[in-house]
């Protein structure tokens, strides 16, 4: 998988990572956010990362947006590894590499007005005025808000600060993105539109991972991965993890409404493929029909 | 058939007198059965939590008239206070009010303002806290240490402890993980059964409302576009578009077969009737199920 | 939603004033109160009061709107006026006299141009400042005006960043306050009856839940300003280019002219020195 070319290589890398909110991760009676954890993650990859609360997915996001370093075992992005002898220089590189998206819109814009908010970062790095301005301007058209640069983010609805957030981060020239559960406030228009982007995100080559607990939209990443209880409890497509209806009960995971359903006729014995989203369901079912009629 | 709460030609101004000024309510006529389950949908800025607002006075309608159990709530105003604990509202996002140190006395926050006597107090906590699937020994941690969905239900608890007979719930569920979602819907039920109480929800889940209500009203750009059982209403896929909202994921797949010359009997609205539905649908075409363990496609 | 960051009374507009350069603003707010200051005499206090009418008229910010937000300092006008009118004592026989109090006619003028002198300056400061600049330019401009102190080791950028946040998060957490109030009296707060401490500890209800939520907004606030690369003010660049322009420079003139004027007035008028 590692070569040399810029898409697939691997890009955030976790051995034997183990994560701790205790004081001593070597105590035998440590209890472990993190056990064990094995993960590549390639550049380029639409991965969504699933479990219920407290599964640690919150947790890794943490190690990834360097708010907590791992309590034992090794974690690099981008080929640097991430310890607490992190030096600042390099600690703002991973920043700007890695974009977080958060829960609570409200929380992560700093600036009254939305240009000004898109600019934060790359005011942060030192770049020219001039740079600024257009990358700003580049970045409210990458999300759709051109036109509103000058609007106060308060007046907003919640999908449309999640883009402004979304601005300040692609305005750094990022080549990961994590959405940390950025869709669990939104109505159901604003998800849609997150979606779409994370989507576009993916076809530019950046990294998106998708910590969320919505099922429908980890259907719509390319790789699933499932946490319970601090460990990887499952790793594949959409249509592996989706259709073993035995794992996703134990997980205590409710499948996208459609392969429920396809779970469900596969269960009373009709000889129907996997589907997730309704379209693949429909075709599904359609060519068992055709095929038996 | 007899109803607990009527909202007559209820008009709502939203920022009076500001350059934001909005008609939020147009003119809303609505009454709720008593027992009943109703859901109210509708995209964001359509109204619903005005409405919810003025089903138990915090707000005072522009024009139109909220009757209670057949009376004017606004007839004295000054009494508007007590209303509250007849018609229970429970907020987005609840737990952002817990203020207390233990759960026990959080909860006990609102019968402690209706002046009940502290043993009725204290049964009252017991009992909305089983009605939550609180444990006893969760009564006296301290709220602000519990997980998301527990806090959820402690807030929950702390309005069903007062007893209302309408409960009225905004989005109780939003940001929850799927285990999370259930016990907060079954709480739901279980005080609805126990207390014959009637119930309100508002969500932008269509999922979860099919699945919890018996009655769906749909608003829109502060007027009702449409009411009726889940059926009816996601049978309708115009009225849901024109309203911004989504079908189902599975009311998807039922218009996705239609589309490919598969129509299936009846509108399905929940997961066990599209696979009913659908079962039917291959037994007609002469799809038979092979027996367990005869593996699948 | 009627929630907005434009606290006190931004009207918006195009006018010169409103495109004055922030900066500038602040100086020429200095040389206007300079000018009040220096006023002594009739004739001094008449160029002021035109000017500042002058001002009003240029922002085209409405007369009434103006005194709305004078009528506040109106009371304070009242007391400085009636002290000055009675403690003002002079050689000259008194006006009228009742008792002990005396009214001199040099009490009168005194009281007069310290009313004008209090009113020309609040109301020119608010059509400089709170009229026509947002109070993001003000934090800007205040921020570009005492950048050389950060170099003998004031932390300028600090005390900016803790202003733009404040301001960000006023209408956040108003809108947290009303949430919680709305909460709480759906479980029977009342704020309007019982005695003082039942009501202080409705207070409680509502106080608590509302800083638990700011820690939490601020702590989650840090970390998505960590997240995007921030790490204090050290080689920080802005969007803002701030430039001063013909008219910046034209403001200034006018305003070095006003307190020129107004000091030559004073030197001009009889039985008035500096």
């Amino acid at each position: 998988m590692s070569d040399n070319s810029n898409t697939g290589r691997d890009y955030l890398v976790c051995r034997s990572l183990y994560y701790t909110y205790g004081q001593d991760a070597s105590s035998p009676d440590a209890s472990f956010a993190l056990k064990n954890i094995d993960l590549t993650i390639g550049k380029g990859e639409f991965v969504a990362v699933v479990g219920r609360n407290s599964s640690g997915k919150s947790t890794l996001a943490k190690l990834f947006s360097l708010v907590i370093y791992p309590s034992l075992g090794e974690l690099y992005i981008d080929g640097t590894e991430v310890g607490p002898d992190l030096d600042e220089e390099a600690a703002l590189e991973i920043h700007r590499k890695v974009g977080m998206v958060f829960q609570n819109p409200d929380n992560q814009l700093v600036a009254t007005l939305v240009e000004e908010d898109i600019a934060f970062g790359l005011e942060n790095l030192g770049y020219p005025s001039e740079e600024i301005r257009r990358r700003v301007d580049l970045s409210l058209d990458a999300v759709g808000l051109s036109g509103y640069a000058g609007a106060e983010p308060s007046r907003l609805s919640g999908g449309q600060k999640q883009r402004v957030a979304i601005a300040g981060i692609l305005a750094m020239m990022p080549e990961c993105i994590i959405f940390d559960e950025s869709t669990a406030m939104l109505d159901p228009g604003g998800r849609r539109e997150i979606m779409k982007i994370m989507k576009t995100l993916k076809s530019q080559g950046i990294t998106v991972i998708n910590i969320t607990h919505l099922m429908e939209e980890a259907a719509e990443a390319d790789r699933v991965i499932v946490l319970d209880k601090g460990r990887i409890a499952a790793d594949g497509t959409p249509h592996e993890i989706f259709s073993d209806t035995e794992m996703l009960t134990r997980l205590g995971i409710l499948p996208p409404q459609c392969a429920d359903v396809m779970n469900g006729l596969r269960e009373a014995g009709f000889p129907v493929g996997a589907g997730i989203t309704p379209e693949e369901c429909a075709d599904q079912i359609s060519q068992t029909v055709i095929a038996r009629g | 058939m007899s109803e607990i709460i009527r909202l007559e030609s209820v008009s709502y101004i939203y920022g009076k007198g500001t350059p934001y000024e909005k008609l939020a309510l147009d003119a809303v006529d609505l009454s709720f059965e008593k027992g009943s389950v109703t859901g109210i949908i509708g995209r964001t800025g359509s109204g619903k939590s005005t409405l919810v607002k003025l089903l138990n006075g915090l707000e005072r309608p522009a024009f139109g008239t909220v009757f209670f159990e057949g009376e004017n709530i606004w007839k004295r105003p000054r009494e508007i206070g007590k209303l509250r604990f007849k018609v229970g509202l429970v907020m987005q996002y609840p737990e952002y009010q817990l203020f207390e140190e233990t759960v026990r006395k959080d909860i006990a926050f609102g019968p402690k303002n209706m002046k009940l006597p502290e043993d009725e107090i204290e049964r009252r906590v017991l009992e909305a806290a089983k009605t939550v699937g609180l444990s006893e020994d969760t009564l006296d941690k301290a709220p602000f240490d519990l997980s998301g969905g527990r806090k959820r239900r402690v807030a929950i608890a702390g309005v069903m402890a007062m007893q209302p007979d309408l409960l009225v719930l905004d989005e109780p569920a939003a940001g929850l993980d799927p285990e999370g979602r259930k016990k907060v819907f079954d709480a739901i039920d279980r005080y609805r059964t126990e207390r014959g109480a009637t119930v309100i929800i508002v969500s932008h889940s269509m999922d979860d409302m099919a699945v919890w209500c018996d009655r769906l009203v749909i608003l829109s750009e502060g007027r009702v576009a449409g009411t009726g059982t889940a059926r009816e209403i996601f049978g309708d896929p115009g009225l849901i578009r024109s309203s911004g909202l989504d079908l189902p994921q599975v009311g998807v797949l039922a218009d996705l077969l239609e589309d490919r010359g598969l129509k299936l009997s009846g509108t399905v609205t929940t997961v066990p009737e599209a696979v009913s539905a659908i079962s039917e649908l291959f037994l007609s075409r002469g799809v038979t199920p092979t027996p367990k363990g005869g593996g699948a496609g | 939603m009627n929630r907005s960051i434009t606290l006190g009374q931004y009207y918006p507009g195009d006018t010169p004033v409103h495109r004055t350069d922030g900066r500038m603003k602040i100086i020429l707010l200095i040389l206007f109160m300079v000018a009040c200051f220096c006023a002594r005499s009739f004739s001094s206090f008449l160029l002021l009061t035109a000017f500042t009418l002058a001002l009003v008229f240029v922002s085209s910010v409405p007369l009434g709107l103006l005194l709305r937000s004078l009528r506040m300092i109106i009371y304070i006008l009242a007391i400085t006026f009636i002290l000055n009118l009675f403690f003002t004592s002079s050689d000259e026989a008194p006006l009228v006299s009742w008792g002990f109090l005396k009214i001199y006619a040099e009490g009168i003028w005194k009281a007069a141009f310290m009313a004008v002198r209090v009113l020309d300056l609040v109301a020119g400061s608010c059509i400089l400042i709170s009229f026509t600049s947002s109070p993001v330019e003000v934090t800007h401009s205040l921020e570009a005006l005492l950048k050389p102190l950060s170099k003998i080791g004031i932390p300028v950028h600090v005390f900016t960043m803790m202003m733009f946040i404040a301001l960000r998060f006023i209408p956040t957490l108003a809108e947290d306050a009303d949430r919680i109030i709305t909460a709480q009296k759906s479980r029977g707060l009342d704020f309007s009856s019982g005695s003082v401490i039942k009501r202080l500890r409705s207070l409680v209800s509502v106080l608590i839940p509302l800083f638990v939520s700011s820690f939490r907004r601020a702590d989650e606030l840090a970390v998505a300003m960590e997240c995007r690369c921030y790490h204090g003010g050290e080689g920080r660049t802005s969007l803002r280019v701030m430039k001063y322009r013909a008219l910046d420079f034209v403001m200034l003139a006018v305003f070095a002219a006003l307190v020129a004027g107004t000091i030559l007035l004073n030197l001009i008028e009889f039985g008035y020195k500096l």
